[in-house]
C-alpha cells in the first residue's frame, strides 16, 4: 500500500484530535464541568461517548485478528466485551452514579471511610490503567509500521506524546463530543469497508469449508479457557478506570441505566463488523494468520481485496478508525489515571495533574517498547481478568453488602492482585494442559478466591463496619427524588 | 430502605442468571448437538452466525427487562415513602 495513504489518514485524525482537544480547554476547565454538562448532554451523545472511549485497539484491530487466528473460540471476545456492560448495568450503573464519586478510589474511600483503602485502590487503578494503555500503544506501533513503513516505535511514541501533551495542556477532559465523534468514526471505519468488501466479493466459489471449519469437539481445557475469559470480561468492565467517570454526565441514576442500555445497543451493532472482518480474513487472507501479523488484518484486508483508489480510501478509513481508537482510549485512561495520581501523590494541584498526565502516558510507553506484543485482544483480556479479581469484588460488595469493612476490602484486593497477577506472569513458562490453562486464564478461580477473602475477613472484622454505612447505601440506592436529607455533592 | 436494596439486588441477580442460562444453553446446544454444529447457511456454519450476532439480542432484552423492573421497584418505594 502507498505510505501516502497511511500518513494522510493518521495526520488527519491527529490534527482533528489535537484541535478539538485544545479548543476544548476553553470549554472545560475543572472536573466540575462534568456536572455542568450533566444538565445538557443527551443520553444518545452520552452513550456514544462511552462507546467511543470503550472501543479500544482490542476491539477495532484485535478481535478480527483473533478470529482469523483462532476461529470460533474468538467469537466469544466481543460477546464478553458487550455483556460486561450488561453486568455494569445490572449491578453498578445507577448506584455508582448516585454515589458522588468521580473515581473508584473516591468511591472506596467514601464507602469504607478509610484512607488506606483509598491508597490500595489507587495503586490498583494505576496498574490497571497502565497495562490497558500498553496494548493501545502496541496497536499504534503496528499501525504506523504497516501503513507508513516507519519503525514501529514511532507509532507508540507518537500516541504517548500526543495524548500526554494534550491531556497535560488541559484538553480532553470532559469533552463528551470528542469521544462521541470517536464512536461514530470507529463504527464507520469498520462498517463501510465490510459492506464494500462483501459487495465486491459476493458470489464465486468461496473456500468456506476450509476457512470456517466446524471443529470437532474441543477439549475440556479449551472450554475452561473460553469460559474463564468470558467470566473475566463480564466482571472486569465495571472496574475499568475510565468507565466510571463517564457516568457523571448522566443527570441521575435512572438516566445512567438508560444510557447504559443505549451503550449496549451501540456495542451490539459495532461488534458485528470486527467479526465480519475476521470471517472475511479467514476466507481471503489466511496467510496473515500468524501471531505477529493477525492484528494487522483490518488494516490490510481492504487493500488486498479492492485494488485502486477505492481500496486506498477504505484503507485510509480503517487507519483513521484504528488511530482514533488508540487516541480516545488512551486519553480517557490517562485523564482518569492523572486524576488519581495527582490527587493521591501530588496534592491535587494543576501542576501535579500535568506531571501525572505525562507520567501516565510514558510509563506504559516504556513497557510497550520493552515487551513483545502478544496479541492485542489477548493482552486486554488479561487486564480485564486482573480488574475482575481486584476491584470488582470490592465494588460489588461495597454497593450491595453492608458488612464490608476496610480490612476485608484490602485483604481481598491484595489476594486477588497477587493470585491473578502471579498467574499471568507465570503462565508463559508453563506448557499447555490444565495447569497452564488455569494460570493462562485465572479469572474463574481468582475472582471467587478474592471475593471469599473479602467476605471472610470482613466477617471477622465485623466490629469495624463503617458507622455511616446505612446512610451511604441509602444514597446509592434511593431514587434522587426521595433522597432528601441524604447529602449530595 | 433495605427492602428496596433487596428488591434491586434480586432483580439484578435474576437478570444475570437468565442471561447466564441463555448463553450457557446456547453454548451447550452448539457443543453437544451434532446436527446444529454441522448446519450451514450460505456455506457459513450456523455456529458462526449464532455466536457472531445471535447473543446480542439476548443482551438487549435482558437489559430492557431489568431496567423496567428496577424503575418499578423505585417507583413503588417512592409511593410508599410519600404515604408515610
Amino acid at each position: 500500500m502507498s505510505p501516502v495513504v497511511g500518513y494522510t489518514a493518521i495526520a488527519l485524525v491527529v490534527i482533528a484530535t489535537v484541535l478539538i482537544g485544545f479548543f476544548g480547554v476553553r470549554v472545560s476547565r475543572t472536573t466540575g464541568d462534568f456536572y455542568v454538562a450533566s444538565r445538557t448532554v443527551r443520553p444518545w451523545w452520552n452513550a456514544s461517548a462511552i462507546g467511543g472511549e470503550y472501543l479500544s485497539a482490542a476491539s477495532v484491530l484485535g478481535i478480527a485478528g483473533l478470529i482469523l487466528l483462532r476461529g470460533e473460540s474468538a467469537l466469544w471476545f466481543p460477546i464478553g466485551y458487550t455483556a460486561g456492560y450488561l453486568m455494569l448495568l445490572l449491578f453498578v450503573a445507577a448506584p455508582l452514579r448516585r454515589s458522588g464519586a468521580y473515581t473508584i478510589p473516591d468511591f472506596t474511600q467514601a464507602r469504607l471511610e478509610s484512607l488506606r483503602v483509598r491508597r490500595v485502590t489507587s495503586v490498583l487503578v494505576i496498574v490497571i490503567g497502565w497495562f490497558y494503555i500498553v496494548p493501545q500503544l502496541q496497536g499504534a506501533a503496528l499501525t504506523v509500521g504497516i501503513t507508513t513503513g516507519l519503525p514501529r516505535w514511532v507509532g507508540a511514541l507518537a500516541v504517548a506524546v500526543i495524548v500526554g501533551v494534550v491531556v497535560a495542556a488541559g484538553g480532553m477532559r470532559s469533552i463528551t463530543f470528542v469521544q462521541a465523534f470517536q464512536f461514530w468514526l470507529k463504527l464507520t471505519a469498520l462498517a463501510v469497508p465490510v459492506v464494500v468488501l462483501i459487495v465486491t466479493v459476493r458470489g464465486g466459489g468461496l473456500p468456506l469449508e476450509v476457512a470456517l471449519p466446524v471443529p470437532t469437539s474441543t477439549g475440556a481445557a479449551d472450554a475452561y479457557l473460553t469460559g474463564s475469559l468470558l467470566f473475566a470480561l463480564l466482571l472486569g468492565t465495571m472496574g475499568l478506570p475510565h468507565v466510571l467517570v463517564r457516568f457523571y454526565t448522566n443527570p441521575d441514576g435512572r438516566a445512567a441505566r438508560r444510557t447504559t442500555l443505549i451503550v449496549l445497543g451501540l456495542l451490539s451493532v459495532f461488534y458485528l463488523f470486527p467479526t465480519a472482518f475476521g470471517i472475511l480474513g479467514r476466507i481471503f487472507t489466511p496467510d496473515l494468520a500468524t501471531p505477529s501479523d493477525a492484528d494487522a488484518l483490518v488494516l490490510l484486508l481492504p487493500g488486498r481485496l479492492v485494488p485502486g483508489p477505492v481500496g486506498d480510501l477504505l484503507t485510509a478509513l480503517v487507519i483513521a478508525g484504528a488511530f482514533g481508537a488508540f487516541l480516545s482510549t488512551t486519553s480517557g485512561l490517562v485523564v482518569s489515571l492523572a486524576g488519581v495520581v495527582s490527587q493521591d501523590l501530588l496534592g491535587g494541584s494543576v501542576r501535579g495533574f500535568r506531571l501525572a498526565a505525562i507520567g501516565s502516558a510514558f510509563v506504559p510507553l516504556a513497557v510497550a517498547l520493552l515487551t513483545e506484543p502478544s496479541g492485542l485482544a489477548g493482552s486486554v483480556g488479561l487486564v480485564f481478568a486482573f480488574t475482575a479479581s481486584t476491584l470488582c469484588p470490592v465494588l460489588l460488595l461495597g454497593i450491595w453488602w453492608r458488612g464490608l469493612t476496610a480490612r476485608g476490602a484490602i485483604a481481598g484486593m491484595v489476594v486477588g492482585a497477587v493470585s491473578c497477577g502471579g498467574s499471568i506472569l507465570l503462565a508463559p513458562w508453563l506448557d499447555a494442559g490444565w495447569a497452564g490453562a488455569l494460570l493462562a486464564q485465572p479469572a474463574a478461580w481468582t475472582v471467587p478466591l478474592a471475593t471469599a477473602v473479602v467476605v471472610l475477613v470482613s466477617r471477622v472484622d465485623r466490629s469495624r463496619v463503617p458507622r455511616g454505612v446505612d446512610r451511604f447505601l441509602a444514597r446509592l440506592h434511593l431514587p434522587e427524588s426521595v433522597a432528601e436529607g441524604v447529602e449530595r455533592p | 430502605m433495605r427492602s428496596l436494596i433487596g428488591a434491586q439486588l434480586r432483580a439484578a441477580i435474576v437478570a444475570a442468571v437468565v442471561f447466564a442460562l441463555g448463553v450457557g444453553g446456547i453454548a451447550l446446544v452448539l457443543a453437544v448437538v451434532p446436527e446444529v454444529r454441522a448446519a450451514t447457511a450460505g456455506g457459513i456454519p450456523i455456529v458462526w452466525f449464532v455466536l457472531g450476532a445471535g447473543i446480542y439480542p439476548l443482551v438487549l432484552v435482558v437489559a430492557a427487562l431489568f431496567i423496567r423492573t428496577a424503575d418499578r421497584n423505585e417507583a413503588r418505594y417512592r409511593s410508599l415513602a410519600e404515604e408515610t
